[in-house]
């Protein structure tokens, strides 16, 4: 059973249609990867999905639940979180504070006033905030201020952010974006690693990664879907070396 | 090296300083030129400036009307009190810090939604309405233009005897447990998971809503709890100073909460306390100087600028930093949390 449903999502900016009659099957633990020349619509489509923005027409349902009408708090409450494109962290706070934050809605729900319990008494608090410290290579640097860190560090950071939240879905916006072939490598693998956990949506214009990790791919253009099946089925498509892959064969 | 103090350990020994302090304060007073009186109304504002730094140096939240919060907690109080309608001093402050939180719920609940420059417009617009309304309407209540005279001074009876804090040193004392107590709060509140959101709104307010935290509803709390400590203030000050005016509600008042507040340093809990302590000295001295006369605030003016440029994290801020840099850098990020 799917664990994400999109079904004929469409978002229209006036005259424009950024997305257009988008449907999408996400299965558990599974790593899915959208992909497209620039103003496709993948990152529209991908707000909507962590309810940034609703779309026009069309429903998204994740584990059975609508969530075309929550608002972005509520969508991370039910267990979908993301990572941006640009780097979105708590720059004057240490790594380990900025994955205590999301931790803290994990364990403590969208909202409470425990203005006399201590940090440290939060149920199950330190255990997540040091598993997802490891899992993104970060425990040495626990106590380095984020605004520190260099910029593969910071971008290990946003996705532990994300990761801190306990999601089952973990949506991933160019998580390689501006990082050096070596950093590349090493955040695939951590990636990979992940997919035990979570299920994986991720948007990303470097092939090697995607190739590298996805068991399944969609390439939209101009809004629509022209392309949905496995890395090899994509590879093989000629309407997608026509579109947009191009010279890459 | 530095041992590691745990956190436990150093909240004692903030507390125990505020403490020493506090004991030291209005004997000091008098060597450098000030008296208990104007101690007293240092932890008044110290206490009012508690709760700006809470959603001003922790959360972000600039408000440019507090004095509406600081003004109904002094007239709620000072009238319960004057017309002997509370058994007790303590009754009239619960009151009237009861009264600013629910105009905290209200006017926060109306603002909040706003971000930046327009939330500090809609605090503005709310605290020219409580004027307004404790200047004409509210008249019967308030006293209007002239005010409430004749507070009675911090009485506690206790059936068999009365606790009297009508002395100079008395109400000071009086005082200075309430900004005790408050100070201890503010610093568990600060400590605190929801403390910690907090801190996560200020740095990055779509991140914190995008991780799962009801970023609003943290704001509004943090705002009412502004208010009831303004709240408490401003029934302090009509207990101590006997009389409450209309100036409570001015928005000079609330301007003033703000400068204390940057000058002493935003986000350190002691920094109104220290601005607090620089703006009420330097006025009440430069003030005294005959020759001074005409000029007293424009030369208040100047040192002000001189200090907002010199310490752009305020006077506590800039300590810290200054000690922070004789550490290693490693110890300064490990030592970042409350100050």
């Amino acid at each position: 059973m799917a664990i994400l449903e999109a079904r004929g999502v469409t978002k229209r900016y006036g005259g424009l249609v950024a997305v257009d009659n988008v449907s999408l099957d996400v299965e558990p633990n599974t790593i899915t990867a959208l992909i497209g020349p620039n103003g496709a619509g993948k990152t529209t489509f991908f707000r909507m999905l962590a309810g940034e923005i609703p779309p026009t027409q069309g429903e998204i349902t994740f584990k059975g639940q609508r969530i075309t009408n929550l608002n972005v708090t509520r969508v991370s409450q039910l267990g979908i979180a993301k990572s941006y494109q640009v780097t979105q962290i708590f720059p004057k706070l240490t790594v380990e504070q900025n994955i205590t934050i999301p931790a803290l809605a994990a364990r403590r729900g969208p909202f409470r006033v425990d203005i006399f319990r201590a940090i440290g008494k939060v149920d199950g608090l330190k255990p997540l905030v040091q598993r997802v410290l490891g899992q993104m290579g970060l425990t040495s640097r626990a106590h380095a201020r984020a605004d520190d860190l260099s910029y593969g560090e910071k971008r290990r950071l946003e996705i532990a952010i994300a990761l801190a939240t306990e999601p089952e879905l973990l949506l991933l916006d160019e998580p390689a974006a501006g990082m050096g072939a070596e950093e590349t490598h090493d955040t695939v693998a951590l990636i990979k690693q992940l997919r035990e956990h979570v299920t994986i949506v991720i948007v990303e214009h470097d092939m090697d990664v995607i190739f590298g990790l996805a068991d399944r791919i969609m390439v939209l253009q101009d809004g629509k879907t022209i392309a949905l099946g496995s890395p090899a089925e994509i590879r093989g498509n000629a309407r997608v070396q026509e579109a947009y892959l191009g010279g890459i064969e | 090296m530095i041992a590691v103090r745990s956190r436990g350990s150093r909240a004692l020994v903030a507390l125990g300083l505020m403490a020493v302090f506090l004991v030291a304060f209005p004997f000091v007073m008098p060597l450098i030129g000030g008296d208990v009186s104007l101690a007293t109304r240092v932890l008044v504002l110290g206490l009012f400036g508690l709760g700006v730094d809470l959603i001003f140096g922790f959360t972000g939240l600039l408000s440019f009307g507090q004095a509406a919060f600081f003004g109904t907690g002094a007239v709620v109080t000072a009238y319960l009190l004057r017309e002997h309608l509370v058994p007790n001093t303590l009754v009239g402050l619960a009151l009237g810090t009861v009264a600013a939180a629910i105009a905290g719920i209200v006017v926060g609940s109306q603002s909040l939604r706003q971000v930046g420059v327009y939330f500090a417009m809609l605090t503005i617009a709310f605290s020219q309405l409580f004027f307004f309304l404790e200047n004409a309407p509210l008249k019967a209540f308030t006293g209007g233009e002239s005010g409430l005279p004749n507070v009675p001074r911090a009485a506690i009876p206790l059936g068999f005897t009365t606790l009297d804090f009508s002395s100079a040193l008395g109400t000071y004392a009086f005082i200075a447990i309430f900004f005790f107590l408050s100070y201890m709060l503010m610093r568990r509140i600060i400590a605190s998971p929801y403390g910690a959101v907090l801190g996560a709104i200020l740095e990055n307010p779509e991140r914190a809503a995008a991780v799962g935290h009801d970023v609003l509803r943290y704001k509004l709390i943090a705002f009412t709890i502004a208010a009831a400590y303004a709240g408490l203030a401003g029934g302090l000050l009509g207990v101590f100073q006997g009389f409450v005016g209309p100036d409570a509600f001015s928005i000079d008042q609330s301007g003033q909460i703000i400068v204390m507040t940057v000058i002493g340093g935003a986000g350190t809990l002691v920094g109104p306390l220290v601005g607090a302590f620089i703006w009420l000295f330097l006025q009440s001295s430069l003030q005294s100087v005959d020759a001074l006369a005409g000029v007293w605030k424009l030369i208040l003016g100047i040192v002000f600028v001189l200090l907002i440029t010199g310490f752009r994290r305020g006077v506590v801020g800039g300590i810290i930093t200054f000690l922070r840099r004789r550490k290693k850098p490693l110890e300064a990020d490990i030592a970042t949390d409350a100050a």
